[in-house]
């Protein structure tokens, strides 16, 4: 019976047989190994990031730098990242969306001006590792693992609006399963005012009402000492 | 002495030849000794396996079947296929669904359609929706806080809602 039912289900499924370590898969329906339209960015347009599947045993050290502490509509802002150079395969999904879900204006140095780091096998006249991609409405920045050890991105905000940012890092083993690999994941959510730099909501107020609850507390305990 | 309902789990009657394999996914769950028991019925929806395969099987994958997810055989839900978590550690990352795979994602999920309170309040519907429409929580809602399924009317939920509602309540 349990065979037959196997047997039925699997009938005419569709089938292929490719690597998963190629930009385009992701664009591809999960039944076919793709990503199904997910670039597991980490931004809210992925939600989900690479952790999701790949191991975190081995986690990363990357280091971020440009990371303003808010944003101006107009300025231009370039966030590097750089991961170490080791036997191990990185690449990298990033992306940068508003509330609505669309990008600012994203650019990569021209190629001439990329430095080593940037290119595959780290090489001064290589190619370079990183890709813009647009996906319908969404930029994406991809760095396929060949050698590289840092990107810089460039962004410019066009309005005051919110920008949630999404990175994450995957250092393969080099092994075909997840098991083994490390990842780092980056998310934030970027201001125009100088309020937070996080996605989590400690803002002025939170904190006024956190002052006024230890306040609170501390009286109260005064008070209970007295008697 | 101590009195335990013991839920039996049932099909609802046959409506055509293809329904007769699904008997196999059946279940009973057994008493603990000393009890006295009384029967509480469930039944399991038919839920067609065709429209699994086809429709909802691809959703699942996609959505679910990552091995920091639902590509877990010690999860309650999982969801077996290429590119994602392989039931049997030994099948090739990029090897083509096998039908055990299917078959288990297909009872799995079709185990996350009983429901004491009737399949549109299965666990398979109402987790992966947002709380404003009805949902449960989920722990797979994004680190944005974003559920799975913004609503009701998000295709995927529809696909999913039509296929555990299409067979038997």
């Amino acid at each position: 019976m349990k065979a037959a039912l196997a047997l039925a289900l699997v009938a005419a499924t569709p089938s292929a047989a490719r690597a998963y370590s190629e930009l385009t898969r992701f664009a591809e329906p999960a039944v076919d190994g793709g990503g199904g339209g997910r670039y597991f960015t980490g931004a809210p347009t992925d939600g989900y990031s690479c952790h999701v599947c790949h191991d975190d045993v081995a986690a990363p050290s990357v280091t971020v730098t440009g990371m303003p502490a808010h944003i101006e509509t107009g300025a231009t802002y370039d966030l590097t990242l750089t991961w170490p150079e080791d036997d191990r395969k990185y690449s990298l999904a990033l992306e940068l969306v508003d509330a609505e879900g669309n990008p600012p204006a994203i650019a990569l140095p021209a190629l001439a001006d990329q430095p080593p780091e940037m290119r595959c096998a780290g090489d001064r006249t290589g190619a370079s590792a990183a890709q813009l991609v647009s996906v319908g409405a969404r930029r994406i920045v991809y760095v396929e693992p060949c050698g590289a050890h840092q990107l810089t991105v460039s962004f410019t905000p066009s309005s005051d609006d919110e920008l949630f940012l999404g990175a994450g890092v995957v250092a393969a083993d080099g092994f075909e399963t997840s098991d083994g690999d490390g990842t780092f994941e980056l998310r934030r959510t970027l201001r125009s005012t100088v309020t937070s730099t996080t996605g989590c909501a400690i803002n002025g107020q939170a904190s006024s009402g956190m002052a006024a609850a230890l306040g609170f507390c501390a009286l109260a305990l005064f008070r209970r000492r007295r008697k | 002495m101590h009195t335990a309902a013991v839920r039996r789990i049932v099909p609802p009657p046959m409506k055509s030849s293809r329904s007769s394999f699904l008997l196999g996914a059946l279940c009973v769950l057994g008493a603990a000794p000393g009890c006295e028991l009384e029967e509480d019925v469930v039944e399991v929806p038919v839920a067609d396996p065709l429209v699994f395969r086809d429709e909802v099987y691809p959703i699942l994958l996609g959505d679910c079947g990552f091995t920091g997810c639902h590509g877990n055989p010690d999860r309650f839900f999982a969801v077996f296929g290429t590119a994602r978590a392989r039931l049997d550690p030994a099948t090739d990352l990029d090897a083509p669904v096998t039908p055990e795979e299917l078959a288990v994602s297909y009872t799995r999920a079709r185990s996350m359609l009983i429901s004491p309170d009737g399949v549109k309040r299965a666990p398979l519907l109402r987790k992966p929706l947002a709380l404003d429409d009805g949902g449960v929580g989920h722990k797979g809602s994004d680190p944005w806080g974003n559920a799975l399924f913004p609503s009701k009317d998000d295709p995927r939920f529809q696909t999913l809602a039509a296929w555990a509602l299409g067979g038997g309540q």
